[in-house]
């Protein structure tokens, strides 16, 4: 392969992101109200499957695009004139050095996904360090770590084993308040929700900064409703959740709070949530998702010789 | 009878599982020999007394224990509290705690209060108040 075909393809990834993301976030406000119907565990999976979509298609569009070049599918480029300037998603031509533009596009997918990449490592060796050392300063009783400290806090921290903390403070507090604080963290620990959030950067690396945004704060969102429900439901009593909620509320200084934690997510959507809770499918959107995905690599397949020539095409306006 | 004793690090070191748990021992039975914390700590992991002895000398080279000689063995000390000791790790902690929520990894708490100012508050808690006898918000 060679390294104006890398380029093309990397060209070719940014531009069908960045299209992607540019829908997405424009069909963001529709996409709310059907999302909405559905139970907030499963928001959260769409969230995340839509955060994933621009690379996701990217992909599979580029691979569709590069078919013909491992002698599948039609042979697009036998179509172009010999000694074409035409730039061309296929190693078996000349290398023709492409435009500024495209590298330009190209450079701005490696730096993305460098970043991506870079925070999520970071993010990883920082979450370890910290987990270790709290590991150290903290009793163990069963699943918990109870660790020093007045204020009244709980929150699960760790990505592959996440680990459920409580301090003192908050073990000091009544059974009403620590028991759906407790229940809330382990549908954390149970669901991996750190582990989603970290890996969230790198499955929206193709989505414009915005829509990224757009979606981390939905996702975040939905994961918090998703763990009042499952605590709801374990305790059998939603307003008992809501009332530790506001407690917790009442009694925590106003600080960052570390880790994933019971009182993250907007408290008054979450406490009206849990007062008046609607009644919403439950049906998983797994399998729709499932079959979406199917449908598309289907299509694209299908398609992928107008997809060769649409991105030979745009590349060559670019250049 | 000589007693080596260090004042403990300013920053606490890493410690593995093995060296937490002859640690803890210690913090249970105030002072112990090789034989002594194998017999607590080792037996149950299946190891030998060498390798508790290496934890134990480790310990005291990282200047968490003190040790005193007495007839041909060592006997070892915790020169650091249970509860100074845990209570300076979550210290060290926090730091890294503070800069996840920075990076935006964690959800910010302190949104939540910004949105949520003493009316709302109260008017949520009301809410609460009417959902638990039975009435209508």
């Amino acid at each position: 392969m060679n390294a104006s075909l890398i380029i093309l393809c990397l060209a070719s990834l940014g531009m069908i992101g960045v299209t992607a993301s540019l829908v997405t976030r424009l069909a963001l406000p529709h996409l709310d109200r059907v999302v909405d119907r559905l139970a907030a565990r499963h928001r959260a999976r769409v969230w995340l499957s839509l955060a994933v979509l621009p690379a996701a298609l990217g992909l599979l569009a580029l691979l569709a695009a590069l078919l013909p070049a491992f002698g599948l599918g039609v042979d697009h480029c036998l179509g172009h004139s010999v000694g074409s300037h035409h730039p061309h998603l296929c190693p078996h031509h000349s290398a023709v050095m492409p435009g500024l533009l495209v590298v330009l596009v190209a450079t701005a997918v490696v730096v993305r996904v460098g970043l991506a990449l870079e925070e999520l490592i970071r993010n990883a060796l920082l979450t370890r360090a910290t987990a270790r050392l709290l590991e150290e300063g903290s009793e163990r009783r069963g699943d918990r770590r109870v660790f020093e400290s007045a204020e009244p806090q709980a929150f699960v921290l760790g990505l592959v084993s996440p680990k459920l903390y409580l301090s003192r403070g908050l073990l000091a507090l009544d059974d009403d308040v620590v028991a759906p604080a407790v229940a809330h963290e382990r549908a954390h620990v149970r669901a991996r929700d750190g582990l989603w959030r970290a890996l969230l950067p790198v499955f929206s690396m193709l989505h414009l900064p915005g829509a990224a945004a757009e979606l981390r704060a939905r996702l975040v969102g939905a994961q918090e409703l998703a763990a009042d429900d499952e605590a709801a439901r374990e305790l059998g009593d939603p307003v008992r959740v809501a009332a530790s909620l506001l407690a917790l509320a009442r009694l925590s200084a106003p600080r960052t709070s570390p880790g994933l934690s019971f009182m993250h997510g907007d408290l008054e959507t979450r406490v009206r949530a849990l007062l008046d809770p609607r009644a919403r499918s439950t049906a998983s959107p797994t399998p729709a998702l499932a079959l979406a995905f199917g449908a598309l690599v289907v299509t694209i397949g299908a398609l992928h010789d107008p997809v060769h020539h649409a991105l030979e095409t745009i590349l060559g306006v670019l250049s | 009878m000589s007693l080596a004793v260090a004042k403990t690090p300013a920053k606490l070191p890493r410690l593995g599982d093995l060296e937490l748990a002859v640690l803890d021992h210690l913090w249970h039975v105030d002072d112990a020999d090789v034989q002594e914390t194998h017999a607590a700590v080792g037996e149950a992991r299946g190891i030998t007394s060498n390798t508790v002895g290496s934890a134990l000398e480790r310990l005291h080279r990282k200047r968490l224990l003190a040790r005193r000689k007495v007839s041909h063995a060592y006997r070892y000390r915790a020169l650091i509290g249970r509860e100074e000791f845990r209570a300076r790790k979550v210290v060290e902690a926090a730091g890294g705690l503070q800069a996840l929520g920075k990076r935006g990894l964690l959800a910010a708490f302190v949104d939540i209060l910004a949105a949520s100012d003493e009316n709302a508050l109260a008017e949520l808690e009301r809410l609460v108040r009417a959902k638990r006898r039975g009435g209508t918000a």
